[in-house]
């Protein structure tokens, strides 16, 4: 088996030429397995030739006008298509639990069309409680959570149209916003000194309103809260369940979309959720290009002054000034305090200083707590083949291309 | 593919794989521009919808594309083969298939497939593999002529590779992904995609060599 240690070690000079670092001063540092590493390296130099950076304009163009020519053909009527789907078994569930609703009482089937202030309303709020309850997943759960905000806000506009007066709640993006007048998902919402307001609100946020339909066309609100606003910043933190960005923690879900890729230092845009409790989730975490602007999407301040920042990651390569940590590349200089016999595979928490600009210095790198048996195990491995020559290393010979196709299958 | 800030016009469009598609997007006006987790684009897909479509492809035929010349090299046959990537998605689609737990991975993956075939009816037909005319600089016409030898010399390495080696260094330096973005790609694990690296490295310097 190829040793792991000459691989890791390919790896890291490959990332340090990356940087600039020539490859014959990495090799200084693996003397032992320089003459393996060499050749690889500048094989490797060679492999970087054959990449094509500029995609041309027509090229893209071309495929692009093949691609939607050819879906047109297959294009669907938009009709046929249902209007969410569910999983067979979950959806036959449902089928069998509105069946026996339907086939004891009929309940069911009436009250899906009753609006605030019917008699049987109490009835769809149950049976929309129930599913949500039963669902099975966060995603369709989720989905069904989706399709029933859907439903309060056509009930709201019904009410409107009836110019019916009943108490309603429901939510939707602000679009408008002049004094006393917003306008959220095209509803005309009036805004008065009693209204009740959690969160300093932008247009582009999402809102929950509760309020009371009037007969003049508008929602008299009582309550606004927010519930859903964009955060862009630079991200300073990345746990496992706890994200920093830009000061703020919002805690990842398993719905959470992020873009891969993402590291301390990148400035995101985040689509950010308020809980109950007022505790912020991240709907999406997306990569900006741009460093983002002076905060004006988001509620809370921001600073774009240099911070310190905390992360956890895997060492991927050392050089004397320059370390890559967790996919990023994090400087260090004679103030850098490195605790520990640190190796390339350790995991690894780095306090540092982010200056506005992105770039990491490490004040302090430290073996994270959850080093792992394997990372031990491997340092132990790498100790011993130190003092006794690698037992793993072999000459190339033609077999070795068999090995891919066996680990293929592993 | 980054977003500009100005063109997140709303980041509450966020499809659900049950096909809801939130009120938001219609007062906004404006269509999803991203999404992490690229298989929710697959909502817009399904429906066929052009701008969906537009934006699927405008995020990843320059990747499908990179790929497809690095490997094959002539860039008429790497523009037929990353266009024949995407019509094979909508297809897949139609029929009720398509990926399942990632669009980049389903998108390469078909990529690569097509382009074994490639070599491998060119090598049933003796047909010979078109290169590309490579454009070199150099300060003189003679250090372009030795760097456009070399180049040719590595492309014809590159080709005596197994399929899954060139896979990998296509990966790796044609489309510049990481490891572990590799092994996401390739569904193995980080270490074997390394050990995987350094042999294709390794045969692909033992191939020069032979051919000088």
């Amino acid at each position: 088996m190829m040793s792991d240690r000459l691989n890791d070690a390919l790896e890291v000079c490959l990332t340090a030429s990356e940087s600039g670092v020539e490859l014959e001063s990495c090799l200084t540092l693996y003397p032992g397995l320089a003459d393996e590493l060499r050749p690889a390296l500048f094989a490797a130099q060679d492999a970087r030739r054959l990449a094509v950076v500029d995609v041309p304009t027509d090229v893209m163009q071309r495929s692009r006008a093949r691609l939607l020519a050819h879906a047109a053909k297959l294009r669907r009527p938009r009709a046929s298509r249902a209007g969410f789907r569910l999983p067979r078994w979950a959806f036959a569930s449902l089928l069998v639990l509105a069946f026996l609703l339907f086939s004891t009482s009929g309940l069911l089937v009436t009250s899906a069309q009753s609006l605030p202030g019917d008699a049987l309303y109490p009835v769809k709020r149950t049976f929309e409680a129930w599913s949500l309850e039963l669902a099975p997943g966060l995603q369709v759960k989720s989905a069904l959570k989706a399709s029933y905000e859907k439903r309060r806000l056509d009930e709201t506009r019904s009410l409107l149209r009836m110019g019916r007066t009943e108490r309603v709640s429901f939510e939707g993006v602000l679009s408008k916003r002049v004094p006393g007048e917003w306008t959220v998902d095209e509803i005309p919402v009036r805004v008065s000194p009693q209204t009740t307001i959690q969160g300093d609100i932008q247009v582009g946020m999402g809102l929950e309103i509760e309020g009371e339909v009037r007969p003049d066309g508008w929602i008299e609100a009582d309550h606004i809260r927010l519930r859903t606003f964009r955060l862009s910043g630079l991200v300073e933190g990345i746990g496992l369940e706890m994200w920093t960005i830009a000061g703020l923690e919002v805690r990842r879900t398993p719905l959470t979309l992020i873009d891969q890729g993402i590291r301390p230092g990148d400035p995101v845009l985040a689509l950010v959720q308020v809980d109950d409790a007022g505790g912020l989730s991240a709907l999406a975490v997306l990569r900006l290009t741009e460093s983002p602007p002076t905060p004006t999407d988001t509620p809370y301040p921001t600073s774009t002054a240099e911070r310190e920042i905390e992360f956890t990651g895997a060492v991927e390569s050392i050089t004397p000034t320059l370390w890559r940590i967790g996919g990023r590349a994090v400087t260090v200089d004679a103030r850098t305090e490195i605790e520990g016999d640190i190796a390339v595979g350790d995991l690894v928490q780095v306090h540092a200083t982010l200056a506005p600009n992105g770039e990491l210095t490490a004040r302090e790198i430290a073996l994270a707590d959850r080093t792992g048996e394997g990372a031990d195990e491997e340092r132990e491995r790498n100790q011993k083949d130190d003092e006794h020559g690698d037992p793993d290393h072999e000459e190339y010979d033609e077999h070795d291309d068999e090995e891919d196709h066996s680990e293929e299958k592993s | 593919m980054d977003y500009r800030q100005d063109e997140v016009a709303m980041v509450y469009c966020l499809p659900h794989t049950l096909g809801i598609r939130r009120p938001y997007c219609k007062v906004q006006g404006s269509l999803i521009k991203s999404v992490a987790d690229d298989l929710l684009e697959l909502d817009g897909l399904r429906d066929f919808d052009p701008q969906a479509l537009t934006i699927v492809h405008n995020r990843f035929f320059p990747e499908i594309y990179r790929y497809a010349r690095y490997r094959l090299g002539d860039p008429e046959t790497a523009e037929d083969v990353a266009g024949q990537v995407f019509l094979n998605l909508v297809e897949a689609l139609k029929a009720g298939g398509g990926p399942r737990t990632s669009l980049r991975g389903w998108l390469i993956g078909m990529a690569s497939n097509l382009i074994n075939d490639h070599f491998r009816k060119a090598y049933q037909q003796r047909v010979e593999v078109l290169h590309e005319n490579v454009q070199v600089d150099g300060p003189d016409p003679s250090s372009q002529a030795e760097r456009r030898e070399r180049l040719e010399a590595v492309r014809v390495a590159l080709a005596e590779l197994t399929p899954e080696q060139q896979h990998v260094l296509a990966l790796r330096f044609g489309n510049d992904y990481s490891v572990k973005e590799t092994a996401q790609l390739l569904e193995k694990q980080p270490n074997a995609i390394k050990a995987l690296q350094f042999r294709a490295l390794r045969t692909l310097r033992k191939k020069m060599e032979e051919t000088r």
